[in-house]
């Protein structure tokens, strides 16, 4: 009966590859090393112009890589926007996959074509920044009353480079913990698991009551940032402030590996070889009851019949609260000549995405202000909300952090492999990111 | 005489003049395109493999660091990802190149023998060359998903264990070879079908007068016949083993570990991705590449159209 059920959902899935490509999820990994894991959304560039805007005194150009769902969601704040300051301020989106922005973005700098507004992820900005591709926000944002004190703090202080602020964030996307409600509630539990020894646990009695697994832990993309999290929680550190020495390969750091292979190998409650998305799939078919994975998949897996699925923090694997985050954060691409009207009206744009950010929660995110967050209706978000409710940690903010942590890829899909213990694996990491990060600097300097 | 002779001699002039021109005219469009979009970009890519440059500020002038990097300086990281890409790619067109050659010309014959349903199945092997590469990754992705996967699937019936086609050695190289035969082996067996039909049918009658079985017609009329086609083939199918990146980045990301990165994928991410792309090194692997595959090129292209 259960293999009847897996090829009947296989033939299903086979139709669910086309929406598979256009979800944000692969979203989530630009700027991790892997983001050309799911970059296959296309090459189409996207124009649109949401409202009228023939007549504004000023159209400022935005550009995002929005291609997924939240393209529209994006673009429904914007026509708002376009709408309310109709004759005044206009905004011109142009949408393109992650990968094409950032490719992009570094010649239209250079050539002073450059977009008046961006979206840009957080641990790119100060790489950006260092290559003077971003305009000083300081002054400009204390003027639109855009204020410390309204923001998750670890995201508004990961949007300064070297004193200076580059970024305003948008939203956050942390790992979380999605799990079957149906699976649970066969097995005997009602909530889901907090710690490792409750995943493991829980994992066990789903297995037992069940065909389906207890987890699905990928080999590839996103092990890694389930690594990053890991790690935290075990009290270890990802890169030195400079970006330029792995920290990752300490005791914690082992340890913070070894638990996620022991899912596999050691408390059998995973399957081994989870290739490219295929924790996913089992967790769309209900074949296992717990998955781990970012917040862009809310909108995918509501979307999936019959999956019964709730969304909790990410378990704490070490004694530690803390999960690995990303976000999307709005940046002002330098221009040759600045025109003060024009930032003055971008600035404008940013605060008013940022007080009707609700609407941008909705399509799968956190907001990053708590004037948002503490909202009613950010709280009726049952999945936002659930998930929101974890320690987010940043990468540091360098240039070279992306140097230094990259090689943690590779690393650790051999390890979940089981083809490198987790101390080989972080080492042979440290040495080639250490050694990346020292080329990097060199030639920058 | 001599009034006659240059009186004659101008409209000469001019033919020779307009002759020459001609063909310039009808080569012009195209040559442009190859100036613009080839030769200009080639060597600016070669400028750029000897200095260090991120896209954004001025580009430094390093000599042969680049080249030092990834061709004699051992301890370089590069070295070691420069070579360990090299293997990758090798071993795809080792594995990949033959089948591509093989398969399609016994179809080939096989269609060209002309069997009932010969347009159908002509359309059919063709088909799958008609999709983007990411489709065809995708499809075959899912069919191989170790615990999901219609494959496995199937196995496990048989009684057999799961077979982790994307996240282990050898397999992995079969799941990639075995999707870009699937893919690809449409447009070589349309050249054989093409080269088969050049070959007249008056030599396999006169081969089978002079007592020759089928297996001797093969050897001595299709494969002579065959041998313009079948240069061709050979490289243009090596060049494009050798220039393989969709489907590693698609099915395995280059993984496990560095195990599927090829040569294309690595030097696509030095050269684009990260906060610190490396635009030189990435030319100077491109330049090393282009060379490799020059040499390769010229090589099978004497050995293949050798006159014995």
């Amino acid at each position: 009966m259960k293999k009847l059920k897996q090829l009947s959902a296989v033939t299903v899935g086979s139709l669910l590859i086309l929406a598979a490509c256009q979800e944000p999820e692969q979203q989530g990994g630009a700027g991790e090393d892997s983001d050309s894991e799911g970059n296959n959304g296309g090459e189409e560039v996207e124009e649109d112009m949401p409202g009228d805007v023939g007549d504004a005194d000023i159209v400022l150009d935005f550009w995002n890589g929005f291609t997924g769902p939240d393209g529209d969601d994006i673009a429904r704040i914007i026509s708002d926007f376009n709408e309310e300051y109709e004759g005044e301020i206009a905004i011109r989106t142009q949408t393109m996959p992650w990968d094409n922005f950032y490719d992009q973005y570094r010649t239209v700098v250079a050539n002073n074509e450059a977009p008046d507004i961006a979206i840009m992820h957080l641990d790119s900005i100060a790489g950006y920044a260092q290559n003077d591709t971003l305009t000083p926000l300081d002054e400009l944002a204390a003027d639109i009353g855009l204020e410390e004190d309204d923001f998750i703090e670890e995201v508004w202080q990961a949007g300064e480079y070297e004193g200076s602020r580059y970024a305003i964030p948008l939203d956050v996307h942390p790992l979380a913990l999605y799990y079957n409600i149906d699976l649970l509630e066969e097995a005997g539990y009602s909530e889901p698991p907090e710690t490792y020894d409750e995943l493991v646990e829980m994992s066990l009695a789903v297995q037992d009551s069940s065909d389906a697994y207890g987890i699905a832990m990928p080999v590839y993309w996103p092990s890694n940032m389930i690594f990053f999290s890991s790690l935290v929680s075990h009290g270890g550190e990802t890169v030195s402030d400079d970006g330029m020495t792995a920290l990752y390969n300490s005791p914690e750091g082992e340890e913070a590996l070894q638990k996620m292979v022991d899912l596999v190998y050691e408390h059998e409650v995973s399957p081994s070889d989870v290739q490219a998305d295929g924790e996913v799939t089992l967790f769309r078919q209900g074949n296992s009851a717990f998955h781990i994975n970012g917040i862009w998949m809310i909108t995918g897996f509501e979307e999936q019949d019959g999956l019964n699925f709730g969304s909790a923090p990410m378990p704490q694997f070490g004694d530690e609260e803390g999960v690995w985050a990303g976000s999307h954060n709005f940046v002002l691409p330098k221009q040759q000549e600045e025109d003060p009207e024009r930032q003055e009206a971008a600035m404008e744009f940013i605060r008013y995405v940022s007080e009707n950010s609700i609407d941008w929660a909705r399509a799968g995110q956190v907001p990053a202000a708590y004037s948002v967050l503490e909202r009613e209706e950010f709280q009726e978000l049952e999945h936002q909300y659930n998930i929101s409710q974890q320690t987010f940690v940043f990468p540091p903010t360098s240039p070279y952090y992306g140097d230094t942590w990259g090689p943690t890829g590779p690393a650790v899909d051999e390890a979940m492999l089981g083809q490198l213990s987790p101390e080989e694996a972080l080492d042979r990491a440290a040495r080639e990111g250490e050694a990346n990060a020292e080329d990097a600097a060199a030639a920058h300097n | 005489m001599a009034i006659t002779k240059t009186g004659d001699q101008p409209p000469v002039y001019k033919r020779n003049w307009k002759e020459k021109l001609t063909p310039l005219l009808f080569i012009g469009p195209h040559l442009i395109f190859f100036l613009i979009f080839l030769a200009y970009p080639t060597i600016y890519g070669f400028i750029i493999s000897f200095h260090n440059w991120n896209f954004f500020g001025d580009m430094s002038f390093v000599g042969l660091q680049n080249y030092a990097n990834i061709l004699w300086n051992t301890d370089s990281l590069f070295f070691e990802y420069f070579w360990s890409a090299f293997r990758a790619t090798f071993i795809f067109v080792i594995l990949s190149v033959p089948p591509l050659i093989l398969i399609p010309l016994f179809i080939a014959i096989a269609i060209n023998a002309r069997p009932p349903g010969q347009n159908f199945f002509r359309a059919l092997f063709y088909a799958p060359s008609l999709l983007s590469v990411v489709t065809v990754v995708l499809i075959w992705i899912w069919l191989l998903d170790t615990n999901a996967g219609l494959v496995n699937y199937y196995i496990g019936t048989l009684g057999l264990d799961a077979i982790p086609w994307l996240t282990r050695t050898p397999w992995v190289w079969i799941s990639l070879v075995v999707m870009t035969i699937w893919w690809t082996i449409g447009t070589n067996m349309i050249l054989f079908l093409a080269g088969l039909g050049e070959i007249p049918d008056h030599l396999y009658e006169a081969a089978k007068i002079d007592g020759a079985n089928k297996i001797q017609q093969f050897f001595h009329v299709t494969l002579p016949g065959l041998k313009g086609p079948l240069a061709f083939v050979v490289v243009m199918t090596t060049l494009a083993s050798f220039n393989v990146m969709a489907q590693p980045q698609l099915a395995t990301g280059g993984g496990p570990g560095y195990e599927t990165r090829v040569l294309i994928l690595y030097i696509y991410d030095t050269a684009f991705t990260g906060g610190n792309p490396r635009a030189g090194l990435g030319a100077a692997m491109s330049v090393v590449l282009g060379m490799i595959l020059l040499s390769i090129s010229l090589i099978q292209f004497k050995l293949m159209t050798r006159e014995k």
